[in-house]
């Protein structure tokens, strides 16, 4: 076997675990995983069934995120679902070479600002979980319902702008927690995220 | 006679090229962008085209009006506009961009986005007003953009006059074309639905294969695009979307049909079976 066909050989090999996976469906069992939170505690999804889950894509240096959480937006929605038993966890993606990669003290310096109420921060430092789930921006998000099953993926609301969701005519992040929380069924299961690329 | 040397001096007053504002965007202590206005003859009482010209430095790149899977386009808004009105910017045939499985819309170097301008009626004086502009700007980080910048008409030499005109000129033939009179009009569209999925397939009738290179589509409303799976084989271009909700109706998707470097402006009637 020449150097070539080994280099093949072993492209082959490897191929599935580089190809990026197809995002979940709708409908479908959300993908398990396990991450650390910011002080380096291991969380795992699955852990959490039984509860309504928030999966919402993350980075600080995004203008899109910081729009959003600057103004209170975000933190304020944390605090109300979570106050309702809702889980929010927020995903950082970010590759830990890019200049908007921050280590777990500054993440959580900058998030303790913006009086982010989430449940917990969790990161991704080897990027499999943003891969699994087919994160495109920051911020997407992603909603589980109590059977573990996926809701909602998509935007947080149809305001695409840096603007913090000033301007936004539906948030469907919100719609999307009051139905499942009233026990229905969820009308817009899938919208177009808007924001950062995440910095895979 | 008078009225005659009246109105030549109107005419030559008002031939000019421009003193406007323009406006560089740092990160770092490092430029990023820079824009400007840019503008050629204009004629009194007539409407004109107005570029809004966008250089970047190298690796940085700006958006679409649909920026794919991340990103913002530019916008632009007349302020302070004194009658003047403006009509929809006009976008070049962008460029697609794909890394870690995103595919983007966009720029990079330079840009010049084309915005009509309309004169108010009886307008005598030279115009003048503002304009708003907002755009994103992302290499390893992404960086909105805002400027006002003030476009006031003034007297330029012939020189400045021809270059301006020249870079209109040269980005008015980067806009799309008409796909009409190309036969890309004549489609035959299948839409196939899996797992709660929409596999669109437009099969093009009156088209060489391998004519066509790309296709980028525009914002579809009701559905979320698959932009990383879009495939041009010699049969087609397929598709996939997913309805935004069980409400979704699939009736026409647009987008530029590209046969490389230039775009087309399509509309394919599109049905679910």
């Amino acid at each position: 076997m020449n150097k070539i066909t080994l280099f093949l050989a072993i492209l082959t090999f490897f191929a599935p675990a580089i190809v990026f996976a197809t995002p979940p469906n709708i409908g479908r069992s959300a993908p398990d995983f396990t991450l650390h939170d910011l002080d380096g505690k291991a969380v795992k999804l699955s852990n959490y069934k039984g509860k309504i889950v928030v999966l919402e894509w993350i980075n600080e240096g995004c203008p899109f995120v910081q729009g959003h959480y600057q103004n209170g937006h975000i933190p304020s929605m944390q605090q109300y679902y979570t106050k309702m038993g809702v889980i929010w966890l927020t995903i950082n993606s970010t590759r830990p070479d890019n200049p908007e990669a921050y280590n777990a003290e500054k993440s959580k310096e900058i998030l303790a600002k913006w009086h982010s109420k989430a449940t917990n921060n969790l990161m991704d430092e080897d990027r499999t979980v943003g891969h699994l789930y087919g994160a495109k921006t920051t911020p997407h998000y992603f909603i589980i319902d109590q059977k573990g099953i996926l809701r909602y993926q998509g935007a947080i609301d149809d305001d695409r702008s840096t603007d913090g969701g000033k301007n936004a005519k539906t948030n469907y992040v919100l719609k999307s927690l009051d139905t499942l929380l009233a026990g229905k069924e969820i009308e817009t299961t899938s919208t177009q995220p808007y924001g950062c690329g995440v910095k895979y | 006679m008078l009225r005659y040397i009246f109105q030549l001096f109107l005419i030559f007053f008002f031939i000019h090229l421009v003193a406007m504002s323009s406006s560089a965007q740092i990160y770092k202590g490092k430029p990023v962008s820079h824009i400007s206005l840019v503008c050629g003859n204009i004629q009194p009482g007539k409407g004109f085209t107005l570029g809004i010209r966008l250089q970047l430095e190298p690796e940085w790149h700006a958006y679409w009006k649909n920026p794919g899977d991340a990103g913002l386009p530019m916008t632009a808004e007349l302020v302070e506009a004194n009658g003047y009105t403006s009509g929809d910017l006009r976008f070049p045939t962008p460029h697609k961009y794909l890394s870690a499985g995103e595919a983007l819309y966009g720029y990079d170097s330079e840009v010049v986005f084309l915005l009509p301008i309309k004169a108010p009626v009886g307008a005598k004086s030279a115009p003048q007003f503002k304009v708003k502009l907002t755009w994103l700007a992302c290499k390893e980080v992404c960086l909105p953009g805002e400027a006002t910048l003030v476009f006031i008409a003034d007297s330029a030499n012939a020189n400045d006059r021809k270059e301006n005109q020249r870079i209109l000129d040269r980005w008015t033939a980067r806009l799309p074309q008409p796909g009409s009179g190309f036969n890309l009009d004549k489609v035959g569209t299948t839409v196939t639905r899996t797992a709660g999925k929409l596999e669109v397939f437009i099969k093009f009738l009156e088209m060489a294969p391998g004519t066509i290179t790309d296709f980028f589509p525009e914002v579809i409303d009701g559905y979320t695009v698959d932009y990383t799976n879009i495939i041009i084989s010699d049969a087609g271009i397929t598709m996939t979307l997913t309805p935004e909700s069980k409400d979704s109706t699939l009736t026409a998707i647009k987008g530029l049909v590209i046969i490389s470097p230039t775009g087309y402006e399509v509309n394919f009637p599109v049905a679910e079976q």
